[in-house]
């Protein structure tokens, strides 16, 4: 077993400055990545409120897309992630869009019409 | 025996077990909630015009507990950077900060959202009865406008106004006294009453009770309803609506149904109330573990400081997808 211990009284050795310096680099990135988020979100608002009705939809859900994406890449490092992990997750997409898919099926079905009938 | 690959990976996946396990729960995760956006979209497609609710949800605070989330999640990423440093003080700052913007986020949905919501009231007008209504609703304007109806007439309820039955009256007496509530009128011998009520779960109570039957509701406006013809209104707004001075009365016999805003007040709710509700849910796991971390695994991170940061790193990854949940719940339910 090659994982490192330290003694249980006392505090752990310290890293490397130059870990610590790359560290200190990366905290940084992820406040700025905070920052472009909250941003997005209010960009977010501000294309709901303004933009037409029939792009509405569209524009707010593409800048939504766009910060899942930046949360999924940079904060979950997904960017840097192994294969193993891209695999199953692209497996779960393709279920996912699988899953939408019939419920658009299900609309264009006999139920939808009966509810339309209803009315 | 301990158990192998907490900190360095399985020459096979090229990852350590915690991780590889919470990726497969994240994706099961995304199943769970992907179900219920795709029931989302199925009400929301398949709602004729008018029916689908707007301006139920209070936009800023929305986004306030967006940008709260978003601060937690960056929190617990510099309280797992904080650990790969060796700086437990630093760790312990940033992840108690993501506890009390996580706490803060609850609070505001659980006691200001939900609540505001559960003494909202609602009152779908039957079809035939718009007419009657239409000062309040509009519908007249709007056809010609060639714009969708309003059905219902939103707002705090004030007064009921019941009818009960002699023989039923010292029990209907003691559930006023039991609610706390008051009789501000009574007439006919005290055959017919207007009780002020507190909150719409009140009057779902004199609807439950043997004997009383519900005549009237005295209800404070939204404010659309005091001028519905303003042409600001003709488009859905998503702004909060706001509560007007003005009082209505709606007679009972007049609506299709009436309810708080509630789960069963109508399909929007139902899946409003289920993924937050689910999501709210998810936020509680994470406060636990969060807390849990903070306090009572000291002992680990001076045995071994490498594991306690994956398991930051594994916790962490669970809060941004929460994070991530609510960045899409956010637009859907609020904006769209």
């Amino acid at each position: 077993m090659s994982e490192s211990k330290h003694s249980e009284s006392s505090e752990p050795a310290p890293v490397s400055e130059q870990q610590v310096r790359e560290v200190e680099k990366h905290m940084k990135k992820y406040v700025l990545i905070g920052g472009v988020q909250a941003i997005m979100v209010l960009i977010a608002v501000t294309v709901a409120v303004n933009v037409s009705a029939s792009l509405q939809v569209l524009a707010t859900l593409l800048v939504t897309c766009v910060n899942g994406l930046v949360i999924a890449l940079i904060l979950m490092h997904l960017k840097e992630e192994k294969q193993t992990i891209w695999k199953f997750l692209i497996f779960t997409a393709i279920f996912f869009f699988i899953l939408f898919f019939l419920t658009y099926l299900a609309r264009t079905d006999v139920i939808t019409q009966t509810l339309h009938n209803h009315h | 025996m301990e158990i192998p690959h907490t900190v360095t990976p399985r020459p096979d996946t090229g990852l350590y077990n915690a991780k590889l396990a919470i990726w497969l729960f994240l994706a099961s995760e995304v199943m769970l909630f992907g179900g219920l956006f795709s029931a989302y979209a199925f009400l929301r497609m398949g709602a004729d015009d008018g029916y689908w609710p707007h301006g139920l949800l209070d936009v800023p605070v929305g986004t306030l507990n967006t940008i709260l989330l978003i601060i937690s999640s960056v929190c617990v990423v510099l309280a797992w950077a904080s650990l790969k440093m060796r700086r437990w003080k630093q760790y312990q700052a940033f992840l108690g900060a993501a506890v009390v913007l996580g706490t803060v986020f609850l609070v505001i949905k659980l006691s200001y959202e939900w609540n505001d919501k559960f003494h909202h009231f609602g009152t779908f007008i039957k079809k035939d009865k718009w007419a009657e209504y239409d000062k309040y609703l509009g519908n007249d304007y709007l056809a010609k406008k060639g714009l969708a109806p309003r059905p219902e007439i939103t707002g705090h309820l004030h007064e009921v106004e019941v009818e009960v039955a002699p023989e039923n009256k010292a029990q209907l007496d003691a559930l006023i006294q039991k609610r706390g509530l008051e009789i501000s009128k009574s007439e006919e011998g005290g055959k017919t009453l207007s009780i002020k009520v507190k909150a719409p779960s009140d009057a779902e109570a004199l609807r439950n009770e043997p004997g009383v039957k519900i005549e009237a509701f005295e209800m404070a406006l939204d404010e659309i309803y005091t001028d519905p013809t303003n042409p600001k209104y003709d488009r859905p707004g998503f702004w909060k609506r706001h509560l007007s001075e003005q009082v209505a009365t709606i007679h009972a016999d007049d609506l299709d149904s009436w309810s708080a805003f509630v789960p069963k007040h109508s399909s929007f709710l139902a899946i409003y109330y289920a993924i937050t509700g689910l999501h709210g849910l998810h936020i509680l796991g994470g406060l636990v573990m969060f807390i849990y971390f903070l306090f009572f695994d000291r002992a680990l991170y001076l045995r071994n400081p490498e594991h306690m940061a994956n398991r930051i790193e594994v916790v962490g990854l669970y809060w941004h997808f929460v994070d991530l949940v609510w960045i899409f719940v956010f637009p859907v339910f609020y904006l769209l």
